[in-house]
C-alpha cells in the first residue's frame, strides 16, 4: 500500500511539472511565437513605448531563455521579492503565485480570499450530489421499471436538463425574494464569523449545482446497480442465501462505486475554478469569479495562478481517488 | 443611469478622469446668459464663453469611444448623453449659465421659473407660444405630462433619473406609466391649456433641479414607441437626430421648426453636429491632436496625450481642466469592525496619504485634495473646512493617527480590506498608496477587488456583502445628478434612503444630522444649510474625502462660443451654441 502512495505521490508530482510547463508555454512563451509580449498581460496593456516595453520585459525576466525563465517560474513558487506597481519590494512568500500588477497585490492572497468560498461550494454541493444521486440511482437500479425508477430518471433527466443560471434565478426568486425562507445574504458568508450565516448562504448554491451532477449519478448508478445486480456473484450469493441488505450493500454497491467514485473526483476536482456561472448568479466571489475577473481584465499572473491552483485540485482530487480506489478494490494496489 | 453616472465616476479616478457622469445642462452663452468673453488659453473656458463669433455654417465633428446609454430623453444617464440632450431637448427649465461653479436655471420651454404653493407640494409653469417639434407640430403641456408618465413604466423605461420624479409626485401607487395604467390622473399632474401644475407629495423647494434634466423633455404620445424611442426621439431644440445608426454614428441637422424667439439659452451656429462613435479611444485623440475633429464627448483625453497636452504650450492652450461638482471618496463601512469605534475610523483619516492619491491620479490635472465631502458647485462647499488636517503636504499625521488607534482600543493597529474595481491600473495603484499609508501606523490592508461591471450594484452596492465580506474601506467617487446638495448626497450618505441592493450608500452612513438636512426638501437649499450638512457628515468619520476631481479637455481651435458644462457636464463642452470659425 506505501508503495502504491509513493507512486501515485511521485506521479502526481509529475504531472504538477507538466501542468506548470504547459501553463508556463501557453501564458509565457506562445505570446512570444506570436511575436507579442506576455508583458502586456502583465500589465494588461501595450506600454506607452519601445524603451517602456524593453525595460518592463527586463524587468519581468522575459529577455531570459525560455528554460530559464521556466526554472525562474518554477522556483519563484517557492517564495521570492517582487518588485510591485509602486517600485516597492514586496515579500512573495510559499506558495508564490506571482503578483498582479493590476490590483497591486500578491495572487496569493487574492487566490487566499477566494479558495474558501470555492472549497464551500464544492465540496457541500458534491455531498448533497453523492448522496441524492447514490439514492436515487441506487433505488431505481434495484427496481427497474418501478414508479421510483420512472419518477427518478425523468426527474434525472429534467434535472440534467436545467442549467444553473435557470434553476438560480428561479431558486431565488422563490426562496429568497418571494417565501423568504432563507435571507437575502447577497454572497458568501464566512463559517468562521457566522455559521449559520455560512450554511444559508451556500444553501441554494449547493442544490442548483448539486441538482446537475445528481442527475447524473443518478443515472450512471443506476445503470452500474442495473449491471451489477445481475452478475453472476450476485446471483451466488443470493443463491448461498445471504439477506438482501448484504447482497445490494457489500456486494452489489460496493462494486458498482468503483466507477462512480473515478468520476466523482474528476468532478469535484474540476469543480474548483470552474464553478463561474453558479458564483455568478449567486454572488460568490470565490476561484471562479477570480478567473473570470482575471480574464476580463487580461490579468494573467492571476489567469496563471487560478490556473495552476485548479489544476493542483483536480490532481489531489485524483490522488485521493486513487486512494480511495485502492480501499474500494484493493486489486489495483497489486 | 445612476449606476452608470457611478461607474463613470469611478473609473474616472485616473487621470483620464474617463467618463464623466453627470449630465445634462444647458449652456455658457454665446450670446445669451453666461459670463463674459474671454480669448482662447489653457483653462479660458472653464468660467467664460471663449472665442465669441457670430459667423454660421458648418459642421460640428464629434467623437465618442462608445454610444450614448440612449438617446431618449427619459432613459439616459450618463453625464456625457445628458448634455447631447441639450443639443434636440428643451425642458420646462434649464441652465443658462453652467461653466465655473455657479449655475444658473432660466425658463425654457416654460415662460418662467414656475409658480409654487407655500409648501412647495404644487409647481406651476406656462408654456411658451409658438414652440413645435421638428415636424412642424406644436409641443403641447400635454406631452410634458406624457413624458413624466413615462418614468413611472419601469419595464419599458429602464434608465434615467425619472425616479426623482416617480418619488415625489403625488401619483396614485398602483400607477405604471400610460402603457399599463393610461393617463396620470389630474390630482398628480394637471393640464390645462398650455399650463401644467405638478402636485407633489412630498415638498420640493428645489424642483426646477429636477426639470433641468431631460426626463421632462417634451415627448408627444402619437410619437411614443415605448423601447425603441431611442432610435427617433421627437426633436423640441435647435437640432433634430436625421440619422442614428446605434455604435456608429449620430448625425444632428437643424430643426427648422425650432425658433431662436422662443429660446433664450441656446444659440445654434453650424448647420449640422456629428457624432462619430469609434471605439478606438487612442485614435480619438490623435483625431484631435490634427484637427480632424473638433471635441470628444464621452471622457477627457487619455493619459499619453494629456501628457502631451500638458508639456506643450501650443497644445495646452487648447486645453481646459475644469472641476465638477464630483468628489472622490473611500467609504468606511461601521458595519466591519473594528470601524464601528469611530476612532478607529478617525485613525484612516489621520494616516490617509491624500497627496500619493492625487499623485496617483494624475497629479494637479486629476483635481485637487478634498479637505471635505461638499465639492466645488455644490452649495456647501467651504475650503477653508478641514477638519482631519493630514499635515502640511497632506501625506497625513501619523501622531494623531496613532492616538486614534489607541483611543479605540487598537494601538499596534488592525487588518481590514480596502475595495476598489478592476481593470482600471489606477485602482490598483491608488491600493498600493493606501497600503502603504496606512501600514505606516500599523493598519494592514489587502485588496478586494471586483469587475467594474458589479463593483457598484453587487459588490459594494449591497451593505449585506459589505459586511460579510468584510469591506471596511471602499472606494468611490460621486458626481452630482444635479448642483444642489440633494443632488449630491441624497443616494450617497442619506441613512433613511439604504437600499438592499444597488445602494449607493455604500458604508451605510446613517448620521440623523445628515438625514435631516436631505429629508427637509421643503426648504430652499443654502449655504448654510449645505455646509450643516457637509459638518455632520464629516463629523461621522465615514465619508473619506479625497479629491474634488478634473478631467483634462481638448478643443479644437476652431471652436467658437466655447465652454464647459460644469453644472451637469462634468467639464465636457457645451456643444449647442458652438461654432466652427472656418464655416466647413
Amino acid at each position: 500500500m506505501i508503495r502504491f502512495i509513493v507512486s501515485r505521490l511521485v506521479g502526481m508530482v509529475l504531472v504538477l511539472i507538466v501542468v506548470s510547463l504547459i501553463t508556463f508555454l501557453i501564458f509565457q512563451a506562445v505570446p512570444l511565437l506570436a511575436k507579442s509580449s506576455p508583458v502586456y498581460y502583465y500589465i494588461g496593456k501595450a506600454p506607452a513605448t519601445p524603451e517602456l516595453l524593453k525595460s518592463l520585459t527586463h524587468r519581468f525576466g522575459f529577455d531570459q531563455p525560455l528554460p530559464v525563465q521556466y526554472w525562474s517560474y518554477l522556483a519563484g513558487f517557492f517564495g521570492k521579492n517582487i518588485t510591485d506597481g509602486t517600485s516597492a519590494a514586496v515579500a512573495c512568500p510559499f506558495p508564490c503565485f506571482g503578483y498582479s500588477f493590476r490590483r497591486n497585490e500578491l495572487v496569493s492572497t487574492l487566490i487566499g480570499q477566494a479558495v474558501p468560498v470555492t472549497i464551500s461550494l464544492a465540496v457541500g454541493a458534491a455531498l448533497l450530489w453523492l448522496v441524492g444521486g447514490l439514492l436515487v440511482g441506487t433505488l431505481s437500479g434495484l427496481k427497474p421499471g418501478s414508479f421510483i425508477d420512472r419518477a427518478g430518471m425523468t426527474g434525472a433527466l429534467a434535472a440534467v436538463s436545467l442549467p444553473i443560471f435557470f434553476t438560480g434565478p428561479v431558486a431565488l426568486l422563490l426562496f429568497v425574494y418571494t417565501l423568504g425562507w432563507l435571507p437575502d445574504n447577497d454572497g458568501y458568508v464566512s463559517i468562521f464569523t457566522d455559521p449559520v450565516g455560512w450554511f444559508t448562504s451556500l444553501l441554494l448554491p449547493w442544490l442548483c449545482l448539486a441538482l446537475l451532477f445528481a442527475a447524473l449519478y443518478a443515472r450512471l448508478t443506476r445503470s452500474n446497480v442495473l449491471e451489477t445486480m445481475n452478475e453472476d456473484y450476485i446471483r451466488t450469493a443470493r443463491a448461498k442465501g445471504l439477506d438482501r441488505r448484504t447482497i445490494v450493500v457489500k456486494h452489489g454497491l460496493r462494486a458498482a462505486l468503483t466507477p462512480i467514485v473515478t468520476i466523482f473526483g474528476i468532478d469535484i476536482g474540476g469543480l474548483i475554478g470552474t464553478t463561474i456561472i453558479t458564483e455568478s448568479v449567486f454572488n460568490l466571489r470565490g476561484l471562479g469569479a477570480l478567473s473570470i475577473q482575471s480574464i476580463r481584465d487580461m490579468d494573467l499572473p492571476v489567469m496563471l495562478g487560478v490556473t495552476v491552483v485548479a489544476a493542483f485540485a483536480l490532481v489531489l482530487a485524483n490522488f485521493i481517488v486513487d486512494l480511495l480506489y485502492a480501499v474500494i478494490d484493493p486489486r489495483v494496489t497489486v | 443611469m445612476r449606476f452608470k453616472r457611478k461607474t463613470l465616476a469611478f473609473a474616472s479616478v485616473a487621470v483620464v478622469g474617463a467618463m464623466l457622469l453627470a449630465g445634462c445642462s444647458s449652456n455658457a452663452k454665446s450670446g445669451g446668459g453666461s459670463s463674459s468673453a474671454a480669448t482662447t488659453g489653457f483653462n479660458a473656458a472653464v468660467d467664460k464663453v471663449i472665442n465669441p463669433s457670430s459667423k454660421t455654417g458648418g459642421t460640428l465633428k464629434l467623437l465618442s469611444s462608445s454610444d450614448c446609454d440612449s438617446w431618449d430623453p427619459a432613459r439616459t444617464y450618463y453625464g456625457w448623453c445628458l448634455n447631447m440632450q441639450r443639443v434636440f431637448s428643451r425642458t420646462l427649465v434649464n441652465y443658462s449659465k453652467v461653466n465655473g461653479t455657479k449655475f444658473t436655471l432660466a425658463p425654457d420651454l416654460a415662460t418662467d421659473l414656475g409658480s409654487h404653493n407655500a409648501d412647495y407640494t404644487e409647481w406651476k409653469y406656462t408654456l411658451k407660444d409658438g414652440l413645435k417639434y421638428a415636424d412642424g407640430t406644436d409641443i403641447k403641456a400635454q406631452d410634458i405630462k406624457y413624458a413624466i408618465e413615462r418614468s413611472y413604466a419601469t419595464d419599458v423605461i429602464t434608465g434615467g433619473p425619472g425616479f426623482y420624479f416617480t418619488a415625489i409626485i403625488d401619483a396614485p401607487s398602483s400607477y405604471k406609466g400610460p402603457y399599463k395604467s393610461g393617463d396620470l390622473p389630474s390630482s398628480a399632474i394637471e393640464v390645462s391649456g398650455n399650463t401644467i401644475t405638478f402636485h407633489l407629495k412630498k415638498a420640493f423647494a428645489d424642483f426646477n433641479y429636477l426639470l433641468g434634466l431631460p426626463t421632462s423633455a417634451p415627448v408627444p404620445k402619437a410619437k411614443d414607441t415605448g423601447a425603441n424611442y431611442t432610435k427617433a426621439p421627437a426633436a423640441s431644440g435647435p437640432f433634430q437626430i436625421s440619422s442614428y445608426t446605434p455604435t456608429k454614428s449620430v448625425t444632428f441637422t437643424r430643426n427648422k421648426y425650432w425658433s431662436q424667439s422662443t429660446d433664450s439659452i441656446r444659440k445654434p451656429k453650424v448647420n449640422e453636429i456629428t457624432l462619430t462613435i469609434n471605439s478606438n479611444s487612442d485614435d480619438i485623440d490623435n483625431q484631435l491632436r490634427t484637427g480632424a475633429a473638433d471635441a470628444r464627448m464621452e471622457q477627457a483625453v487619455n493619459p499619453t496625450f494629456q501628457s502631451q497636452i500638458l508639456t506643450q504650450p501650443k497644445l495646452k492652450a487648447n486645453s481646459d481642466n475644469p472641476a465638477g461638482p464630483t468628489t472622490r471618496y473611500t467609504a468606511i463601512a461601521a458595519s466591519v469592525a473594528p470601524f464601528d469605534n469611530i476612532h478607529c475610523r478617525k485613525a484612516v483619516f489621520y494616516a490617509w496619504n491624500k497627496a500619493a492619491g492625487l499623485a496617483i491620479a494624475g497629479g494637479a490635472a486629476a483635481g485637487k485634495i478634498a479637505y471635505s465631502a461638499t465639492p466645488p458647485g455644490i452649495l456647501g462647499y467651504d475650503p477653508s473646512y478641514n477638519p482631519y488636517p493630514s499635515g502640511k503636504d497632506n501625506t497625513g499625521d501619523l501622531t494623531k493617527a496613532k492616538a486614534e488607534l489607541k483611543a479605540c482600543g487598537k494601538p499596534n493597529g488592525f487588518a481590514t480590506k480596502y475595495a476598489y474595481s478592476t481593470p482600471d491600473a489606477t485602482n490598483g495603484k491608488a491600493f498600493a498608496a493606501v497600503k502603504a499609508a496606512l501600514g505606516r501606523v500599523g493598519i494592514t490592508v489587502s485588496a478586494a477587488t471586483s469587475s467594474a461591471s458589479d463593483y457598484y450594484s453587487t459588490f459594494v452596492g449591497s451593505p449585506n456583502n459589505v459586511k460579510n465580506q468584510g469591506l471596511g474601506l471602499i472606494a468611490a467617487g460621486w458626481g452630482a445628478d444635479f448642483p444642489t446638495p440633494y443632488g449630491m448626497f441624497q443616494n450617497i450618505v442619506n441613512g433613511n434612503a439604504i437600499l438592499p441592493q444597488g445602494n449607493s450608500n455604500y458604508a451605510s452612513i446613517n448620521i440623523p444630522e445628515v438625514n435631516k438636512v436631505l429629508d427637509d426638501t421643503g426648504t430652499p437649499s443654502t449655504q448654510q444649510s449645505g455646509e450643516a450638512l457637509n459638518h455632520a457628515l464629516m463629523e461621522g468619520a465615514q465619508f473619506l474625502p479625497t479629491r474634488y476631481a478634473a478631467d483634462l479637455w481638448y478643443r479644437n481651435p476652431r471652436m467658437t462660443n466655447v465652454t464647459s458644462n460644469n453644472a451637469l457636464g462634468f467639464g465636457a463642452y457645451d456643444v449647442v451654441n458652438v461654432g466652427v470659425s472656418d464655416g466647413k
